[in-house]
């Protein structure tokens, strides 16, 4: 069922990811569902997991994205593992924390893939840093509103489940 | 340690799934262009997604578009409505109009000069550059007499001052002999247009006081008995003080007769010359 959810999840990445591009070409390159993913799945704190998530969405994030292909699988999977091994060492409860930690996360993936370009191409074509700058920020606020909304849903299902359990008592 | 263990094996993975990815990448860096089997199975499984929004966004699109171009329908369809509906007004205020003006003129008893028919004729020759200023038609059976007018569909172009069928012999406006009751339009203010210097004309016995413009068009007045009102004879080109009380006003001819190869005569019957001879015998 875990792996179902994280299918659906991710083929709802994938989407997300067409549909921006649909709407305004430049989407793709301030928006990163797939990262979005990446992280909330790291949020759990489950190293394996997180490393799994990370090499899956981006390898797809590969597929869908020009470039080297595996060069945001390398990316998402270090982001996932490191995103997962702070959480066991911090708690991130607050919105601004949560905030943070999407906008670390975006970073240093922005960061790994240019120093894997530099690395490996002779003549790598950059992101702006007004672009990057302007993904981080975003990832940041999105990964906040889906954590709330995510915990929120997570309430009232607890709660439902809750009330129908009583009165079934 | 569990924990320990588990962050130990990962660790490993990480590592290995890290190098492993190296590999690929450098592998693809030394020979750029290439895919990869894993790509395509993966671009594979991901294009029914792509094909799906595509497809989605596509009806989406279409289903907006189909609504802004009925939007546009819908108004210019109003607008068509609106406009048959003013015309629809208009036609009837017309009727209306029409009605009441011949309900008045039996009130005053007033009889309209007759407008008549036209007969269509063929010009045979022509000749309005010298001084003769001569147009012959061919009129066939059609029954033509003297002092009949002659137009063509910019104006006036004279009238009939012979008629040996089947033609018949037009003195045209521009000769010097021929003489028009004139009014410029504008005004109403009458006078005699006369041929004037070859292809042009002018309007005389129009008095210094009276208001005449350049560009003033220049119709029949209907008061000589043969042309009736109304017809456009010229158009005003100059106005200058004359020698004595009336302007000196020049007028380019409606009619171009260099392009003209039919033209119609009026079957509206001229005022015979007795019926003007007797008005002047009787002191009018």
């Amino acid at each position: 069922m875990p792996a179902f959810r994280f299918l659906l999840a991710l083929v709802a990445a994938v989407a997300l990811h067409f549909l921006g591009a649909q709407i305004w070409g430049d989407i793709p390159r301030l928006f990163d569902p797939f990262l979005v993913l990446v992280i909330l799945y790291g949020l759990r704190g489950d190293l394996l997991v997180a490393l799994g998530v990370g090499l899956l969405a981006g390898m797809v994030t590969d597929a869908v994205t020009g470039g080297l292909y595996g060069l945001h699988g390398f990316a998402d999977t270090i982001v996932g593992y490191g995103t997962a091994y702070a959480v066991q060492r911090l708690v991130i409860r607050r919105p601004p924390g949560v905030f943070l930690m999407f906008a670390l996360a975006a970073a240093a993936q922005q960061a790994i893939l240019v120093g894997l370009v530099m690395l490996l191409l002779a003549d790598p074509a950059m992101p702006s840093l007004a672009s990057t700058l302007v993904k981080v920020a975003v990832t940041g606020a999105l990964g906040v509103v889906v954590v709330l909304i995510s915990r929120s849903s997570t309430r009232r299902l607890d709660a439902w489940k809750r009330t129908r359990t009583s009165k079934l008592k | 340690m569990p924990g320990t263990v588990i962050e130990r094996r990962s660790r490993w993975l990480l590592l290995i799934l890290l190098a492993l990815q190296l590999v690929l990448l450098s592998i693809q860096a030394q020979a750029p262009g290439g895919s990869s089997r894993l790509e395509f199975a993966v671009v594979r499984t991901v294009a029914p997604v792509s094909r799906a929004v595509s497809t989605g966004t596509d009806f989406v699109r279409g289903i907006s578009e189909g609504a802004r171009l009925r939007r546009t329908l819908e108004h210019e369809n109003a607008e068509l409505r609106s406009e048959v509906e003013r015309l629809r007004r208009a036609r009837v205020e017309a009727f209306g109009l029409e009605q009441e003006l011949a309900r008045l003129s039996v009130a005053v008893d007033y009889s309209a000069a007759p407008r008549g028919g036209l007969k269509v004729a063929d010009i045979v020759h022509i000749d309005h550059t010298s001084w003769l200023q001569t147009l012959l038609l061919y009129v066939g059976d059609a029954e033509v007499v003297r002092n009949q007018a002659v137009v063509s569909a910019n104006g006036l172009v004279g009238r009939i001052v012979a008629a040996p069928s089947p033609y018949a012999k037009v003195q045209l406006v521009t000769d010097r002999e021929a003489s028009v009751g004139s009014m410029v339009q504008r005004t109403r203010r009458q006078g005699v247009v006369r041929g004037g210097s070859p292809g042009t004309l002018e309007l005389a016995y129009v008095p210094l006081q009276a208001d005449v413009r350049v560009g003033d068009l220049v119709v029949t007045a209907g008061i000589d008995g043969i042309y009736p009102r109304g017809l456009p004879v010229g158009t005003v080109t100059s106005v200058t003080p004359g020698d004595e009380l009336f302007h000196d006003i020049r007028l380019t001819p409606a009619v171009d007769f260099g392009e003209i190869d039919q033209v119609y005569v009026l079957d509206r019957v001229p005022v015979p010359d007795a019926v003007k001879q007797t008005e002047t015998d009787a002191g009018f």
